[in-house]
């Protein structure tokens, strides 16, 4: 039975997210039979004949203007418009060049990139770039605004050894939770010359919860109403979720074929814990890129802007049809946790094309190199302590340094989280290592931006300070907390 | 699992300008002193401690009073239980204090009514008591093996309660037995039914006081003392007023009265221990839930 894809999330599953139930379960019903054609009509895009996402389903790619091979350049522009999301009825969004998610910058190791970014809205925004390791004056931190009808450039190489999948997204204090919730988000893939899995067919699927209003509009409730105290507390979360800008689209795969996916979460609070139905998972990549070894999984846990790479390998049969969907992942603390929170939340529909099967395809038992941070060259350990709104009892003040560190060392942080929720904790500026949760070492090396640190946990990791000096942001990235000033500035000089 | 940390680690990562890098220092063998830290609004505190006599070194970090109400919950209920069905119903009856939908004199009621069944066998061991910001208070107390819940219940300027905002976590105390022992006391406050009575003199500087529980009321909440430092302008009424935590005011940041430190609510016969640095000056030591009737008792520190 094809799923509803609204949620039991109660009040905000009428109106406009009804119409994704009605418009898409028949028309998939329908599509069983008769093959692909309607999906096609439709726009909810099947894979080509090479099983690559074919538009209009993934983002577009960012045009880049350059003419050097070396040099990216490309326009970004941060407008409001109108988009059909839920098919039927026009949402106005803030958009990056008139989609949601905004276009995906494709990069290569070694490239210089230029970013042209032209601010439309009606309030100030930056442009954040995160995960990326760049000068702190192109970080688009809350630091640097562009005010409305002004423009910025944007300009930074890409380091060797970066290849992975990251995202981009506003990051103005106190807003980046509206304004990242109007649509303004979108994917950066950065690429190696030497990548491992370049010929396998590849998906970026960028997720985003929402929630609509009747009208089409999203919804966005007084702070001091009972859900938006939710919101405050919770990160505001919603039931329909939206993959590529669409709610529960339908991906093509081929008996006997391997797809890698690049998974971003960008939404603005919500942990997925990623499920195929009979199918296990190959965990191949972090937010920093490629793994050094395969990791087969049953589900795969992604909180609020990390990202995953993994492998889905084709064991269905042909005219099959699986849901990817979000397995039920306890984040809250008991007092704010929703009602349904432990409902599965489909997200895609994983259709078997009938013919041809694909070419059983090798995968290296090696990825590639995680070089270690050694913890023998640590200076010493940072304690940072996580509250509920807080890091290390205070809130922000963008006047006020919260603690400083010397360019070309090493530290180990000791990130405690002492309240009964989870916090994903994020770093600007510079890449670590997870070493260890609750004392127990992490499996594999991984590159890492931004970790979550469950309820009343603790993670290490090591961090090395090169690079760029600055003062440079590590927050709770759940967007209403960072908001309201779960962040603190470290100094690197 | 966490285990105690040594007193010197705790000690340097607290008292160092937060987020500052402490040296790599090898581990160290296990101090007897339990260091809990508070801030606005969380507890930081190990997962599990040993039994038997436990001296907590509850430490005020942050910018409002707070305190550490330790509750042992009985066979059987979780930490996440006692969140969802204790901590919640008083929220919810606080939450209707402050919106007029609960007249003050139904809230006791109303609350009688919203918790479980099991609540009645939460276990009360005593525990560190309101201590305004910066200060520090040792408890020595006995606890058991069992699961607890720490919170602290204070509600701020906004009306939030602390624990509703972080400031609440569990602790188990294993059967395994710690080296502390009671210790001497200068002071000693009996805690009864028809009053506070303080024996010994309080002096300028450190004391540690022994509270004895002679007898609890039959029905409500059971005697503790926290100790006010009064200064002039403020009535003994407005202290043992804003001690109501079933009221709109009650307990709500700003206190009418700095408060030194104390210990929460014991068994009758139970004796356990506090440190407070006093001042020269007028003090009043006085039970949470009963000091309004009674139990209390000014004193001064020459």
């Amino acid at each position: 039975m094809l799923p509803d894809p609204r949620s039991s999330h109660g009040t905000y599953a009428a109106g406009p997210a009804a119409l994704i139930a009605l418009s898409l379960v028949p028309l998939l019903a329908s599509c069983a039979a008769a093959g692909q054609t309607h999906l096609e009509a439709s726009g909810v895009a099947a894979a080509d004949e090479h099983g690559k996402a074919a538009a209009p389903l993934a983002p577009p790619v960012a045009t880049d203007l350059a003419a050097a091979h070396d040099t990216v350049r490309v326009r970004i522009v941060a407008a409001p418009t109108r988009l059909e999301l839920l098919g039927g009825v026009e949402t106005p969004v803030w958009a990056y060049n008139g989609s949601t998610p905004g276009p995906t910058l494709e990069l290569r190791e070694g490239q210089h990139v230029v970013v042209r970014f032209h601010n439309r809205l009606p309030e100030e925004t930056t442009v954040h770039w995160h995960g990326l390791r760049l000068p702190v004056s192109a970080d688009g931190s809350p630091f640097d605004p562009i005010a409305p009808g002004d423009s910025f450039t944007y300009a930074f190489t890409v380091p060797q050894g970066s290849a992975g999948t990251y995202l981009y997204h506003p990051h103005p204090h106190h807003r980046t939770a509206w304004q990242v919730g109007m649509g303004l988000y979108g994917a950066i893939v950065i690429r190696a010359e030497d990548d491992p899995l370049a010929h396998l067919p590849e998906r970026l699927l960028v997720l985003h919860d929402t929630r609509f209003r009747p009208d089409g509009t999203f919804d966005f409730p007084p702070r001091d109403s009972e859900q938006g105290r939710l919101d405050a507390e919770n990160g505001r979360e919603g039931d329909v979720v939206l993959v590529n800008g669409r709610p529960l689209p339908e991906l093509a795969i081929r008996p006997g074929e391997t797809q890698r996916w690049r998974v971003v979460n960008a939404s603005a609070a919500r942990v997925y814990r990623l499920a195929l139905p009979g199918h296990t998972l190959l965990h191949v990549g972090s937010d920093g890129g490629l793994f050094e070894r395969p990791v087969e999984v049953d589900d795969i846990v992604i909180a609020n802007t990390e990202r995953v790479e993994l492998l889905v390998r084709g064991t269905g049969a042909p005219g099959e049809r699986v849901v990817l969907r979000s397995l039920p992942y306890d984040r809250y603390m008991p007092m704010w946790r929703p009602a349904d929170w432990d409902s599965p939340l489909p997200l895609a529909v994983i259709r078997y094309r009938a013919a041809p099967r694909g070419q059983a395809t090798p995968l290296p038992a090696t990825l590639r190199p995680v070089p270690p941070l050694d913890e023998a060259d640590a200076i010493g350990t940072r304690v940072v302590r996580l509250g509920q709104g807080r890091i290390d009892g205070r809130v922000m003040d963008m006047e006020r340094v919260d603690g400083s560190a010397r360019l070309g060392t090493t530290e180990v942080w000791e990130v405690r989280n002492l309240v009964g929720m989870d916090h994903p904790f994020h770093l600007h500026g510079f890449p670590f290592q997870v070493l260890s949760r609750d004392g127990q070492p992490v499996a594999q090396r991984s590159w890492k931006d931004t970790v979550n640190v469950p309820k009343h946990s603790t993670v290490r990791l090591i961090v090395r300070f090169d690079r760029h000096a600055g003062l440079w942001m590590y927050h709770c990235h759940i967007l209403e907390h960072e908001d309201d000033g779960m962040m603190g500035i470290l100094e690197v000089r | 699992m966490d285990r105690i940390r040594s007193t010197a680690v705790i000690a340097a990562a607290c008292l160092c300008a937060p987020a500052a890098v402490t040296a790599q220092a090898p581990s160290e063998a296990a101090s007897p002193i339990v260091e809990i830290v508070a801030e606005d609004y969380t507890l930081d505190a190990p997962s599990e401690i040993p039994s038997g006599w436990t001296t907590i070194r509850f430490r005020n970090q942050g910018a409002e009073h707070h305190m550490l109400y330790l509750a042992r919950l009985p066979e059987g209920v979780s930490f996440e239980q006692y969140q969802r069905e204790a901590q919640v119903p008083f929220d919810r009856v606080w939450q209707g204090l402050r919106g007029g939908t609960i007249a003050s004199e139904q809230a006791l009621d109303a609350l009688v009514q919203a918790l479980p069944s099991w609540y009645g066998g939460v276990g009360l061991v005593g525990g560190p008591g309101l201590i305004a910001a910066g200060l520090v208070s040792d408890v020595t107390l006995r606890l058991e093996p069992g699961e607890y819940a720490l919170e602290c219940y204070v509600k701020n300027a906004d009306g939030a309660v602390h624990y509703m905002e972080g400031m609440t976590r569990p602790l188990r105390v294993t059967a395994e037995p710690s080296s502390t022992t009671a210790p001497e006391a200068d002071v000693r406050i009996t805690l009864a039914n028809d009053g506070l009575s303080l024996e010994g003199t309080p002096a300028a500087g450190r004391n540690t006081i022994a509270v004895h529980v002679r007898e609890n009321p039959e029905i409500g909440f059971g005697h503790s003392v926290h100790i006010a430092r009064l200064e002039p302008g403020v009535a003994i009424d407005q202290v043992t007023a804003w001690l109501n935590w079933l009221t709109v005011d009650g307990l709500r940041e700003d206190a009418p009265v700095d408060f030194v430190g104390g210990m929460h609510p014991m068994p009758a016969g139970q004796t356990a221990y506090f440190t407070v640095d006093l001042e020269p000056g007028r003090y009043l030591a006085v039970s949470e839930a009963t000091g309004a009737q009674g139990v209390q008792q000014e004193f001064t520190v020459h």
